[in-house]
């Protein structure tokens, strides 16, 4: 997951403590993924562990500093570099549609049918918050969602198609 | 503002009847933005003609402001769509001879108002066209055109602004122009919308998505307000 | 094959509308061509044989400047072997005995002749036996006196013979039709000579002898020989010429025919190439789809010509039948309206079918010239791919056409018939700017009238302007021909009425059968209301030839004194020097047919023989139509070996006292009279012709502006349906039907009010063109016809808005769904 590699590109940009790194993941996420401090430091000590980030010392504050290593840096590349596999049963609507046809389950239509509505709602709100991003001119994000409206414009494509079997 | 109970409309094609709508009970409020979706064919541009005057149904009511719009003749229904509607289409429909600012000043002058030349330069400036009123419609982009053709649909103060496939010549960049543009009416003005598509891209952008499937709704979806921070938890974890 | 025209047809009438519209313009042009062309035809070959009927076969005849003649003079002649057959012919007058007629109504001329029926001239038989010897009647006396075949007729003071034959009227022999008539024309019958003699005491007495030669390549030589033989006698011989110039003027009704008829054909072309035009541009994509499959350039040519030679052929299938109906119904009329006498004719079909036909088939065509060879041109690619065709075109061709249109207007300020064409051609070329003009006016007006939608036909006008200017182009000229001529028959009655009042000499002129004699001229002076009488000559059968070679016939007419003062002619152009021939004036006509110049020599077979004259002058006169000569009273005996008179001019004091004089002559010479005309007759004779011609040319008329209509209609209609797109929006967005139909009818009335205005301004400048011209010898005067401006202007705007009425209704029906929905 990318919790870690969201910390060593922090890092990367600047040595941090831990509750910079926090404030800078909700800022880079648009606070939309809630992310505590504990999280933060138990990857920090894996991070450590792994020899992906070191600590210089500690601050005026006393709090501990970290930096990311050759090590670390390397991971990154990596990590950027490396296509993202996909998996078809990852999705679980996938996954309840497989098993749904084991069963033979009879709502399977009213299933299909639910499904679409909450994609369309997803649609509905996430097209609100593209305009908000559009708005705050968070260019990024915004074509973050504009990809994800694709995938729910291919879901509902996709559901109209079984919904016709 | 508008409701319809049992719509039904069928066409005659070499002595068949083919039914396009089979009962369409549908409403819109005002200050709305609806989008009614589904795949070609569906009836949902006859649907939307309907609730503009342009035919009558074959059968049920389609009531606007009250007034039953099955019941009026053709005459009638003009002087209604003149207040009540603005129309903007997928192929923009501009009149060629006219320059933009002619263009949007036509529906006063088809309906005998007074010109009134600082709302057609509002108009205009809404819609981002400053300075282009004595342009030529094959002078604009498409993306320009379909703007003037909203300018010139929103003109009369409509109370409904319907809209065919309005980004349906367009792509996926002036689309969105488009949309926010007349979202942007819809919210800062409260300009009540319905308008048909098959792109789901496009009917996010409305309020509520009306799902047209073989000539009946199918299915109808809101975005309600109250779930919008969890779906945003849901949606980024 | 079959398949291919059966799919050609479906393209054709893919638009039914439009179709029918062009094809009722094709037809209609066929028509009016058609019917132009027989006309043209039947009338030229009718005189020709009514002329032809008179001499028949004969080469030359023989008269005497006495009038008769003792047949034994000619012995000489039946010494010759070249006559082959002859004919000797003696006219003399008197009156038959019928029943309820009084004998002022049955005056009789009789025509004897030595051999019935020897094809020395032809009579059209009705019932009987022409070759039988005894009493010819025509069918009008016959119907008049109630006489049939075996019946007695008695004559007064001669004897009685029974009626063997009844002839058609012809020109042979004609009678009056009813009683009134009767009473100012005699009756003529044919007698066998030898009885008219004997009933009339003239024994061996003719007046005129025909005879045919065996050898007809060697006139010449027989001429100048008889001419030599006679040269000291009073008798002349003279070869037989048909030339009926004298008694009609027919060319100028055929030039009308020839405009009226090219007229129709070009607006049809026009109305035709509107459609093909407008379908091909239509079809482009579709061209283009069948190019990118396979076809080739000249496929698509073989497929749009074969369509055109199907609307061309069933055109000219329809038109052909109905022309000739047509040409039938316009002929009578034609004919009622120029010969006093009953006519009878027969169609002349072969050419002009023949001609009618070809251009039927081809105009279309030539009309679809420039489209086909667009369709031809359409390039794939841009066809599919740009929906939009270019309505603008291109600046440099409008340049050309201005330009073009300066230049044959300048032309057609010449004072030229066929120049004065050009000025309507240059009108064509020119509409576009007139059209421009004429918006800018009405522009304000139109949206006052109808308000927005008045606006918006100003803008679709200019939008499909060539088309929408050539189309009021074909009603100005529609409408400018119809002024023209209104204006035409109406200043020519008055000029021709001038003109003969100015040129007829005195007031009453009397014809006898024997020479005035001094006595009689006393007489005749004594009469009250008699202001003055004077002789004149009138010497018949003059033959010449023009430059050109070809036969022609006239009369001599004299004069006394002073030439500028002459009673029959004004003079109008006149050489300076003086020459050693006698000299002579010639009519206008005749110095036109002639061919020749005033100052030039022509040789004239007269009374004396082949003699050479010196052209004077020429002069306007109402004698002839013009087609006559005139010389100075003093040469007649001598050089023209015309020493008797027989006619008389009255001067009379008023015109009450005519009809006292009429008796008084009636009195004193009675059956002597030949004919007897008066000034107030010949006005009437002269005028009423032209009359009945005014309401054929009317009712012509209206034929071309309705077809111009047709051709309002069929660009309406057009226009529409290349519009459909844009009136359905404007119905979506707010236009009612009625704003609609508004605005089309508002169109219309563009091209009407500018076809109107434009065809009145153009009318108007016509007349004053021909009035200036010299060639319409003065008889044209500057008048603008305020009743056919007004019909004109009131007719040009009905029938526009009529024709505008079905495409309006056509655009208002627009369905606005479908027009806005996408392809």
């Amino acid at each position: 997951m990318s919790v870690k590699h969201s910390l060593l590109a922090l890092l990367y940009e600047k040595p941090s403590h831990g509750y910079e790194l926090k404030t800078g993941f909700d800022e880079l996420v648009q606070s939309m993924w809630p992310l505590n401090a504990g999280q933060v430091y138990t990857t920090l000590d894996r991070l450590e562990r792994d020899n992906l980030v070191e600590s210089p010392g500690h601050d005026k504050k006393d709090r501990k500093l970290y930096t990311i290593t050759e090590q670390g840096k390397k991971e990154l590349w990596n990590w950027l570099k490396n296509p993202v596999e996909r998996s078809l049963l990852k999705d679980e609507f996938y996954f309840k549609y497989l098993c749904a046809s084991h069963v033979d389950y009879q709502e399977k239509q009213n299933m299909i049918q639910v499904q679409k509505q909450t994609i369309i709602k997803d649609v509905l709100h996430l097209t609100q918050f593209k305009k908000q991003m559009n708005q705050a001119g968070n260019q990024t994000m915004k074509l973050l969602v504009e990809g994800a409206l694709l995938h729910l414009e291919a879901d509902i494509k996709w559901l109209d198609m079984i919904a016709k079997d | 503002m508008i409701h319809t109970k049992g719509v039904k409309k069928e066409y005659k094609a070499g002595g068949e009847v083919i039914p396009i709508l089979k009962g369409v009970d549908f409403s819109v409020k005002q200050g709305e933005f609806v989008a009614i979706m589904g795949p070609s064919g569906s009836g949902k541009s006859t649907l939307l003609q309907l609730l503009g005057g342009l035919d009558i149904p074959t059968e049920g009511s389609i009531a606007l402001d009250g007034v039953k719009l099955e019941t009026k003749s053709e005459k009638k229904r003009t002087i209604i769509r003149r207040q009540k509607i603005g129309f903007v289409f997928q192929n923009y429909q501009l009149l060629p001879t006219l320059t933009v600012y002619e263009n949007i000043a036509f529906p006063m002058h088809a309906s005998g108002r007074k010109i009134d030349t600082e709302a057609i330069y509002d108009l205009l400036d809404a819609v981002d066209l400053k300075g282009y009123g004595k342009r030529f419609p094959h002078e604009l982009s498409g993306g320009q055109q379909q703007r003037v053709a909203i300018a010139r649909a929103l003109i009369n103060k409509p109370a409904i602004l319907l809209a065919d496939e309005p980004t349906g010549n367009l792509d996926r960049e002036h689309s969105s122009d488009i949309l926010e543009l007349l979202s942007s009416f819809h919210q800062d003005r409260g300009q009540t919308i319905v308008m048909v598509t098959h792109d789901m891209f496009s009917a996010g952008y409305a309020d509520r998505i009306v799902l047209f499937k073989d000539g009946i709704i199918e299915t109808e979806v809101k975005r309600e307000d109250d779930d919008y921070a969890e779906f945003l938890s849901r949606f980024m974890a | 094959m079959l398949s291919s025209f059966r799919v050609s047809w479906r393209n054709l009438t893919r638009y039914k509308k439009r179709f029918l519209f062009t094809l009722i313009a094709i037809i209609l042009g066929v028509v009016v061509m058609t019917a132009m062309l027989i006309a043209k035809q039947t009338t030229s070959s009718t005189l020709e044989r009514y002329e032809k009927m008179y001499m028949g076969d004969t080469d030359f005849w023989i008269q005497s400047n006495n009038r008769v003649f003792q047949q034994k003079e000619l012995d000489w002649l039946f010494t010759r072997d070249e006559v082959k057959k002859e004919n000797a012919i003696l006219l003399k007058r008197g009156i038959a005995e019928i029943d309820g007629m009084n004998p002022a109504q049955t005056s009789v001329r009789f025509t004897g002749v030595s051999t019935f029926d020897n094809g020395l001239f032809e009579l059209p038989v009705k019932e009987g036996d022409i070759s039988e010897e005894g009493l010819i009647i025509t069918e009008n006396a016959a119907k008049l006196w109630k006489k049939g075949i075996g019946d007695t007729v008695t004559f007064k003071n001669m004897g009685s013979m029974d009626v063997t034959a009844i002839v058609y009227e012809g020109s042979m022999l004609s009678s009056p039709r009813t009683k009134e008539q009767a009473s100012v024309s005699s009756s003529q019958v044919m007698v066998p000579l030898d009885i008219l003699q004997e009933w009339t005491g003239a024994k061996g007495q003719i007046t005129s002898y025909r005879f045919v030669t065996n050898d007809g390549s060697k006139k010449d030589e027989l001429l100048a020989a008889y001419q030599a033989e006679l040269a000291l006698s009073d008798l002349f011989v003279q070869p037989v010429v048909m030339d009926d110039r004298q008694n009609n003027d027919v060319e100028g009704l055929y030039y009308t025919f020839d405009i009226i008829a090219i007229l129709s054909i070009f607006i049809s072309g026009f109305i035709a190439f509107n459609m093909i035009y407008a379908g091909i541009i239509e079809r482009r994509k579709e061209f283009a789809v069948m190019k990118s499959l396979g076809y080739t350039t000249k496929g698509i040519y073989r497929l749009v010509l074969q369509e055109i030679g199907l609307l061309s052929l069933i055109g000219t299938v329809v038109g052909l039948p109905l022309g000739i109906w047509f040409g039938d119904f316009f002929q009578e009329m034609l004919m009622s309206a120029i010969a006093s006498q009953d006519i009878t004719y027969d169609m002349e079909l072969a050419a002009p079918l023949t001609i009618s036909a070809t251009v039927g088939l081809l105009f279309p065509f030539l009309a679809a010239a420039i489209p086909v060879y667009r369709a031809g041109k359409t390039p794939v690619l841009e066809a599919m791919v740009d929906r939009t065709v270019s309505r603008q075109g291109g600046k440099r061709a409008s340049i050309i056409r201005i330009i073009a249109g300066i230049i044959c207007t300048g032309i057609g300020l010449i004072d030229n018939a066929w120049a004065f064409l050009l000025l309507f051609v240059g009108l064509v070329l020119l509409y576009p700017l007139f059209m421009r003009a004429i918006l800018r006016i009405i522009n304000p007006l139109f949206q006052i009238t109808f308000r927005f939608a008045g606006k918006q036909a100003v803008r679709s006008v200019s939008l499909f302007e060539n088309r929408n200017a050539n189309t009021s182009a074909m009603l100005a000229i529609g409408v400018s021909l119809a002024m023209f001529m209104s204006a035409a028959l109406e200043s020519l009655p008055d000029g021709m009425e001038d003109e003969v009042r100015s040129t007829f000499g005195g007031d009453i002129h009397v014809m006898k059968e024997t020479p005035w004699q001094d006595d009689d001229l006393d007489v005749i002076q004594g009469i009250e209301g008699t202001a003055n009488v004077y002789r004149f000559a009138d010497i018949p059968n003059v033959t010449w030839q023009t430059k050109a070679g070809e036969d022609r016939e006239f009369s001599i007419m004299s004069y006394s004194g002073d030439p500028d003062k002459a009673a029959f002619f004004r003079i109008s152009d006149e050489a300076k020097e003086v020459a050693g021939f006698p000299q002579l004036y010639l009519g206008e006509r005749a110095l036109a047919e002639w061919g020749g110049e005033v100052g030039d020599h022509i040789t004239l077979n007269t009374p004396a023989g082949k003699t050479d004259f010196y052209v004077k002058g020429s002069v306007q006169t109402s004698h002839y139509t013009s087609y006559v000569a005139f010389v100075e009273e003093s040469i007649l005996g001598e050089v023209l070996n015309w020493s008797h008179l027989f006619h008389v001019a009255i001067v009379t004091n008023g015109k009450a006292s005519i009809p006292f004089i009429y008796s008084k002559l009636s009195e004193n010479y009675g059956e002597e009279l030949s004919s007897i005309s008066s000034l107030s007759q010949r006005v009437e004779q002269s005028t009423n012709a032209l009359t009945g011609m005014n309401e054929l040319m009317q009712g012509l008329l209206l034929l071309v502006i309705a077809l111009s209509a047709i051709g309002v209609s069929n660009t309406l209609f057009m226009n529409t349906l290349e519009r459909i797109k844009e009136i359905g929006t404007m119905r979506a967005i707010g236009f009612t039907k009625r704003q609609v139909k508004f605005m089309i009818i508002a169109e219309g009335l563009i091209i009407g009010v500018t076809g109107v205005v434009v065809g009145v301004v153009y009318g108007i400048l016509a007349t004053y063109l021909n009035a200036q011209s010299d060639q319409a010898q003065a008889l044209l005067s500057f008048t603008v016809p305020w009743v056919s401006l007004f019909l004109a202007v009131a007719g040009g705007i009905l029938f526009t808005m009529v024709a505008a009425w079905l495409p309006s209704i056509t655009a208002s029906r627009v369905p606005v769904k479908e027009a806005i929905s996408y392809e």
